[in-house]
């Protein structure tokens, strides 16, 4: 059904199957270490004290002004959100959207796609549809696995706090894979979609972590898509949910840029 | 009725780097086999992807089937299928694998042809194409485009990394193909498969439509290739009396043993050899290689 319906989608679908569920096991094994580590650093109460002097910018510098190790949950949150899980799943989104179009281009097979009766819209739309259920497979990776090291490593994450912190992960790494999806439409270049997005999320994670430092700066913060998804550590106080709709704002008109290069340039051979 | 199933008019495809296409004018008729004749680089694959709206043309007009080749380009793509010459296919997937993926992308025409591609080509359906050689992935490559049984077929080098017997298979599914209805274009550098398969045959050059004739037309143009053997040691001689008659050239000469092309009149040209001391004469009808190169030359300005 859904193969007929969307065979492009169902083909990245069969092509990705394999990487996607060994992204789940190490992703979830990788928060299912740092969890378990969490009942001997509280202990460590030490180490609560050291992080208490650090002078503050050094603290948001870290990537680590929310790392409040006095609970669980700002354990996970600085442990994992703050660096770590955005970096996963954009290598995971970002990847995709560059290899949907710029790499099926550059590997000759958009030719033989595209000389079937399937609009060139049609082929972005599906594939931006493949970025989204792996950014939203990644989550649900996330949830569940906090869902079982809550209890058993005594985290107290409340449930509704952990979707809300893995939504603003998800809409991230949608928002830069449909961009990397777009600029590889646009160019017909994997490697140009790859740089330049990687680079724009280096550059605009960097001005976020520095804005709190450089007053010149202040406001820097405001163009990060860090921000947007991990501001005031969703997993301790909630996610703050117009943040999301900034995050899948940018990665609309990113895709409609897209289509509109794509539906009108001249193909590579 | 009536729409060519292809026509071009004035079609113009300019790249950045310079190259393309320029002013070609084209038409192909439904039920035939045209032959698109041309050496690497000549616009042969430029035509065909602005035919698939791959490349949106700098000017002029193209249709498939009285439909234009932007705006309605995916009713053409419904009845066309296409072979490009340098096509990738997904490694990890078997034959049968990419079949049914790309006749997904066809939901409305079953592929009731490929038990039959199949068969006649021994496909091999059950290995990933990273284990198959470039041959047997041309094979694939071939079903695909035919399974569907599409009015017209566009075919960029069909015949690359087949042997020879594969070939010749080919050559004569194609003529049953159109046999029953179907139109086919097929570009190729390669003569040999043109003469075979072609009913009228297109030579492009640098971009340029150099002529559009029937096979027999060119084969026939009066070009017949000759070698002639004259008495020992007249060979200075002859040469001279053979320059100076009307209706050969290209003349090739090794000792006493001449070889050239009769372009003209192929009785005055004998009347003037009748003069010469010939032991041995030797004609044959010229390869379209050589009418081809003859052509080229024609054109050279």
């Amino acid at each position: 059904m859904i193969a007929q319906r969307f065979p492009v989608f169902a083909q990245g679908v069969r092509d990705r199957r394999k990487s996607l569920v060994w992204w789940s096991v190490g992703v979830a094994v990788y928060i299912g270490v740092i969890a378990s580590m969490w009942p001997s650093i509280r202990g460590a109460a030490g180490l609560s004290d050291i992080m208490s002097q650090l002078p503050q910018p050094i603290l948001d510098l870290m990537g680590a002004s929310d790392y409040d190790i006095s609970t669980g949950a700002g354990y996970v949150s600085g442990e994992l959100f703050g660096f770590m899980i955005p970096i996963f799943i954009l290598i995971l989104t970002i990847g995709a959207g560059a290899a949907a179009i710029g790499g099926a281009e550059e590997r000759g097979t958009l030719d033989l796609l595209l000389s079937h009766p399937v609009s060139r819209r049609r082929v972005l739309l599906q594939s931006a549809a493949l970025v989204a259920v792996e950014a939203v497979l990644f989550g649900i990776v996330i949830v569940v696995t906090l869902a079982i090291a809550t209890p058993l490593a005594d985290l107290q994450i409340a449930f509704a706090h952990s979707v809300g912190a893995a939504s603003g992960i998800v809409l991230l790494g949608m928002a830069l894979g449909w961009t990397a999806l777009a600029i590889g439409a646009a160019t017909g270049s994997r490697s140009l979609a790859l740089a330049s997005t990687g680079s724009l999320a280096a550059i605009t994670y960097l001005l976020g972590s520095l804005s709190g430092l450089v007053d010149f700066l202040h406001n820097a913060k405001w163009v990060s898509p860090f921000f947007y998804a991990n501001d005031g550590a969703p997993l301790v106080h909630g996610y703050t949910w117009w943040h999301g709709l900034v995050l899948a704002g940018a990665g609309a008109v990113a895709l409609a840029i897209g289509i509109v290069r794509f539906d009108r340039r001249n193909l590579s051979n | 009725m009536g729409a060519p199933a292809i026509r071009t008019q004035g079609l113009t495809f300019a790249y950045r780097h310079g190259r393309g296409i320029n002013d070609v004018d084209l038409e192909v008729r439904t039920g035939e086999v045209f032959g698109f004749l041309g050496p690497n680089g000549a616009g042969k694959t430029t035509t065909i992807r602005v035919l698939l709206d791959f490349l949106r043309p700098t000017a002029g007009s193209v249709s498939v089937f009285g439909l234009d080749s932007h705006g309605e380009s995916l009713r053409i793509r419904e009845r066309t299928g296409y072979l490009s010459g340098d096509f990738s296919l997904p490694p990890s997937l078997t034959g049968a694998q990419v079949l049914d993926w790309l006749s997904s992308l066809r939901p409305n025409t079953p592929p009731v042809r490929r038990e039959e591609l199949v068969q006649r080509f021994a496909v091999q359906l059950d290995r990933p194409m990273k284990q198959l050689s470039k041959g047997n992935r041309q094979k694939i490559g071939l079903v695909q485009a035919f399974q569907h049984s599409p009015e017209l077929v566009i075919l960029d080098e069909p015949t690359s990394g087949l042997d020879p017997l594969m070939q010749d298979e080919f050559h004569r599914f194609v003529r049953d193909y159109v046999a029953e209805g179907g139109t086919v274009f097929l570009s190729s550098h390669s003569l040999d498969e043109v003469q075979h398969t072609a009913d009228r045959v297109g030579i492009i050059r640098d971009g340029h439509l150099v002529t559009v004739e029937t096979v027999d037309d060119l084969r026939g143009r009066g070009v017949r290739r000759v070698t002639l053997t004259v008495a020992a040691g007249s060979g200075d001689a002859v040469e001279g009396q053979l320059l100076a008659l009307d209706g050969i050239s290209d003349i090739n000469r090794r000792g006493d043993v001449f070889e050239f092309a009769v372009v003209g009149s192929y009785s005055s040209v004998l009347a003037g050899l009748g003069q010469l001391p010939v032991i041995d004469l030797l004609s044959r009808a010229a390869d379209l290689d050589e009418v081809f190169l003859s052509l080229y030359r024609g054109t050279d300005a």
